[in-house]
């Protein structure tokens, strides 16, 4: 089979794979029919995530049709359509009953910060991506979620993370009706955490970001306004719109590549003598009211970052952070979806063949083409 | 229209009891589906181990050479500790490095006899 794998920081190969195997006896395998590229895909192609091996094949978003059964898979069977949750899972461990399934202990053996993830280095477990035509899906009977009749997939793609992440991140800014959230970062994680604060009962969501067409999406797409962060002191922008104080609630939806400190871009991102750039971490500090809400989904990795942890302290904030636990947040999701509250599938701006990975992660990264996010169908089919 | 202004939308969620993640911990229940106590996957890990061998674990990429040393040693660091982590980047240079170097080699070494045999033939005259 063909994958698109990790060749070294800042490379992508399409390299011939062998394909899959049942290696226990609750995986299952499924055939990708699309397969989506994340934002924190761009932080393994570049060096950012510890050990990330020559050769693994990338992606944790995918959706297809199952194709083989392990002998001890119970309430799936072949040829369902099914949408696969970033997380492997067991369901059946401490974490997982209590419903943090991103926190299972028994699917990832390089640490104990989370569970195993698809293509997301063998600190995440070393399981190969769902950027492929064929992927292995342990517990495949516990963690696939079926596609409902009548939701396509790419809407159903998006449930497997943005979607997903974006509304916990939402959730965990604890709305009770008529709260000013401000999320920072218009990529597809952030827009969907628009759109949820929205739906959540947000009063007021106000976007931030740097790129002229990644703002305009989010008018379009989310209804909100918008703030160009280079436009002037942003922290003083969202004092002068909220009498003063600042927001009830930032979601910093960026993440450990954030630009706006050059120190920390220097130091963290391309020195990696810290674990990246905490700038919007920290800008979303200082946003934040006193006794306010910062929610913090975009990936950060250990060691150690530069945090204004003394602001966050003096100021009462609550700081809510974490993996997504996707399954929790799947059917919700999926009835969004076929309710028509949601257009998932409008941030998919490219859709493209697997082969074309390796242009279309830069064409992503550099934010050109007015890419949002990327679809990749494996097998060839555009729609 | 006002930015948020779309009544189908506002607030549908705003009950807890539609919020998935709320509470974040909920009353302990297996996941359909789930066994317990789950079969063990044969074969050895990729990922080098940190603690015990879990129920199911991956295996693209195993550990080799020389990065595949430095790996393994950072994993018998706790991962609480930096140099975990910062050995496990060394790991992923060193890796690197090993699949440039023959390639450099190869270029380098005959463009460096070449010119080591130039030198000295111009010397001789």
């Amino acid at each position: 089979m063909r994958a698109v794998t990790y060749d070294g920081p800042y490379r992508i190969k399409v390299r011939k794979k062998p394909d899959p195997t049942i290696e226990h006896p609750m995986d299952g395998i499924v055939k990708v029919s699309a397969a989506a590229i994340c934002g924190s895909d761009l932080h393994l192609v570049h060096g950012l995530v510890p050990d990330t091996r020559i050769g693994a094949t990338l992606g944790h978003e995918f959706v297809g049709e199952v194709v083989e059964l392990g002998p001890q898979v119970d309430g799936i069977r072949t040829g369902e359509r099914v949408a696969i949750p970033f997380n492997i899972f067991c369901g059946a461990c401490y974490f997982c009953e209590r419903g943090l399934v991103s926190s299972c202990e028994n699917t990832n053996p390089a640490t104990e910060m989370a569970c195993g993830i698809y293509g997301y280095s063998h600190t995440m477990g070393g399981y190969e991506g769902g950027q492929a035509q064929y992927v292995r899906v342990p517990f495949i009977g516990v963690d696939a979620e079926p596609i409902p009749d009548g939701v396509e997939d790419l809407d159903a793609l998006s449930v497997t993370d943005a979607f997903a992440t974006g509304y916990q991140a939402a959730e965990m800014c604890a709305i009770n009706g008529g709260e000013t959230v401000v999320v920072l970062g218009c990529g597809p994680v952030g827009l969907f955490a628009m759109k949820s604060a929205w739906l959540l009962g947000a009063g007021r969501v106000i976007a931030v970001d740097r790129v002229a067409y990644r703002l305009e999406f989010a008018r379009r797409f989310a209804n909100v306004e918008t703030l160009d962060y280079r436009d002037a002191d942003l922290v003083q922008m969202i004092r002068d719109r909220t009498e003063g104080r600042g927001a009830d609630a930032v979601i910093d939806a960026v993440g450990l590549e954030a630009s706006g400190s050059a120190a920390q871009r220097a130091l963290g991102v391309y020195g990696k003598m810290i674990a990246g750039s905490a700038e919007a971490l920290n800008t979303a500090i200082h946003c934040a009211m006193k006794g306010g809400t910062v929610v913090a989904i975009g990936v950060y990795g250990p060691p150690w970052n530069v945090i204004d942890f003394g602001s966050a302290m003096n100021k009462h904030l609550t700081i809510r952070t974490g993996q997504c636990s996707v399954k929790r947040y799947m059917p919700r999701l999926f009835e969004h979806i076929q309710e028509g509250r949601v257009d998932a599938q409008s941030v998919f701006t490219h859709r493209l063949g697997l082969e074309e990975a390796p242009g279309a992660y830069k064409t992503f990264a550099r934010k050109k083409e007015d890419c949002i996010k990327v679809a990749l169908y494996p097998h060839g089919t555009l729609h | 229209m006002n930015p948020g202004q779309d009544e189908q939308l506002i607030g549908v969620d705003l009950d807890p009891k539609r919020r998935p993640g709320t509470p974040r911990f909920r009353k302990p229940e297996r996941w359909p589906n789930a066994r317990w106590p789950i079969p063990q996957q044969q074969g050895e890990p990729s990922a080098a181990l940190h603690g015990k061998v879990t129920p199911v674990f991956g295996t693209a990429v195993p550990l080799a050479g020389v990065s595949g040393a430095v790996r393994r040693l950072a994993y018998r660091i706790s991962d609480h500790r930096a140099s975990h982590w910062l050995l496990l980047l060394a790991g992923d240079r060193g890796q690197l490095w090993g699949r440039r170097l023959p390639m450099i080699l190869a270029v380098a070494v005959p463009l460096a006899a070449f010119a080591t045999i130039r030198a000295s033939s111009t010397c001789r005259r």
